[in-house]
């Protein structure tokens, strides 16, 4: 296949296994940016022994893990400033739903990067994804055991965060009310 | 979900709290790209490619269904000014869009952006700003040693005028996320609102001054970002690239074939091969060399060379098009 090609068939592949790594979606034309370098570099290399998806998940994970060192795309807030919003399973359509879902979405990365970007991208593809063990086993090229490894640790992880964020909130508030 | 799985947290039976199911629902659907983001960052990527290490063989000259270019992914001489923008964003609305659904009856190929081209107000046509420069990532390809990305960062935008130079900008505008400006093709291109739909592009200039110097308005492809003003003041025009010549040449045969004239298109066809052999748009340039043969009533060599090409380029985007223009 040729570069273009390559960029036209895996695309949308590569802008969203980025998204499962976690890089922040306004980073993300910039990362993949990052990957298709690569590719344009590496494509002569690769010999199909890996299928492409495989191989393109594996520039999206270094290139994920590289963004996710660099300050300026660290998250924007803080474990400390990760505020709760309020009524945030009943969000409208309203602007103050769209403030609401913003903060949603903060919270959720937030929550998110307390995972390895490996944990991560399981996680994401089973729980929202709604990707079969199977499914993601094949997509990464590793053992079902080590997705099911991963997607444990990932939700470990997440309650944990969870939990933490709602024990502070129950903290706040407590202090609110004295 | 195989049996070997757990539950879901969002599963019904799950013991997820309400927390956490609300996060997880909020994740759901945000990892698509934007309508108009493959163009777009396809246009900025392609002034990034380094220039081809081979020089071109030009074996396939005169034939129509010659060399179409399958290793020749650098840009020559790309990144030397607002003419390469210009031909790119062409590309990425245009030619490389042939095999996304043609519409002869549009003014460009159906389907082929929507990536929203809005105006600014600047004097001067190009300036983008780019990102501040950050670490090259490590991008290790499994089962290689690691590696660094190209020496660039990750600037989707990006100063015409710096890339020129060989240097980046510094600043970048904030709140105007990825807008990639490039300059209009002639002081009357059209104003066309951001919110653009489908096939609403910055079509190349015809003859005359394609970037002017002092006047005019500056087209900008825009993802998700309103047009920075700011972004529009410093570059300056420099000559069109060997790429914008080539994306030029495929957009007058895609007028010509939309006009009717299929025997003009084939003669620019024909100086794009010969100018072009090996050409980033090579499997563009054979498709509309199919299709015009096909119009022009040649049918016997187009339906061959539809078979050469689909048998080149049996996985290519385009052979569903020439697929289709042979009857298959």
């Amino acid at each position: 296949m040729t570069f273009l090609e390559v960029y036209r068939e895996h695309f949308r592949f590569v802008w969203r296994s980025l998204r499962r790594l976690g890089v922040r979606e306004s980073d993300t034309a910039d990362a993949v940016q990052d990957v298709f370098l690569v590719v344009h570099r590496r494509l002569p290399e690769f010999e199909g022994r890996a299928k492409m998806t495989t191989w393109l998940f594996g520039i999206c994970t270094n290139v994920a893990i590289a963004r996710r060192r660099l300050a300026h795309v660290r998250r924007e807030i803080s474990s400390e400033d990760a505020l709760l919003p309020e009524d945030l399973c009943d969000a409208s359509t309203d602007a103050a739903a769209h403030v609401e879902r913003s903060q949603a979405l903060s919270l959720l990365d937030h929550v998110l990067d307390q995972m390895s970007v490996e944990q991560r991208a399981v996680f994401v593809m089973f729980e929202v994804e709604e990707m079969s063990g199977d499914e993601i086993a094949e997509l990464l090229d590793i053992p079902r055991g080590t997705v099911h490894s991963r997607l444990r640790l990932a939700r470990e992880s997440f309650r944990g965060s969870v939990s933490r964020i709602q024990e502070r909130e129950r903290f706040r508030a407590g202090m609110g009310a004295k | 979900m195989s049996a070997h799985d757990p539950k879901r947290l969002l599963s019904p039976p799950s013991d997820a709290t309400a927390l956490e199911r609300a996060l997880l629902r909020q994740a759901v659907g945000t990892i698509d790209p934007p309508s108009g983001a493959e163009d777009a960052i396809l246009a900025t990527l392609l002034t990034r490619l380094p220039p081809p290490t081979t020089p071109p063989s030009g074996g396939a000259t005169g034939s129509p269904t010659g060399a179409v270019g399958a290793k020749a992914v650098g840009l020559a001489g790309l990144a030397k000014g607002a003419g390469a923008l210009v031909a790119v964003t062409t590309i990425a609305v245009g030619a490389l869009s042939v095999g996304r659904g043609w519409d002869a009856g549009r003014a460009v190929p159906a389907g082929a952006t929507s990536a929203a081209i809005v105006a600014a107000s600047a004097s001067s046509p190009v300036a983008l700003q780019t990102a501040p420069p950050v670490d090259a990532p490590s991008t290790a390809v499994p089962g290689t040693s690691s590696e660094t990305a190209e020496g660039r960062p990750t600037p989707l935008r990006a100063s015409v005028a710096d890339r020129a130079n060989g240097r980046q900008s510094t600043t970048r505008a904030s709140g105007a996320p990825h807008a990639l400006a490039v300059p209009a093709a002639t002081s009357a291109t059209a104003v066309t609102p951001v919110t653009a739909s489908k096939g609403s592009v910055a079509e190349p200039s015809s003859p005359g001054p394609a970037y002017p110097e002092s006047t005019g308005s500056t087209a900008t492809a825009n993802i998700g970002g309103p047009p920075n003003a700011s972004d529009t003041a410093s570059a300056r025009p420099l000559p069109p690239t060997a790429l914008a010549e080539e994306a030029k040449l495929l957009a007058d045969a895609q007028r010509s074939l939309q006009r009717g004239d299929a025997s003009s298109a084939l003669e620019t066809l024909a100086r794009a091969r010969a100018a072009h052999p090996n050409g980033m748009l090579g499997q563009e340039r054979e498709a509309l060399t199919i299709e015009a043969l096909f119009r022009s009533g040649q049918r016997a060599t187009a339906s061959a060379a539809a078979e050469a090409f689909m048998k080149a380029h049996p996985d290519s985007p385009l052979a569903a098009r020439v697929r289709t223009l042979a009857g298959h």
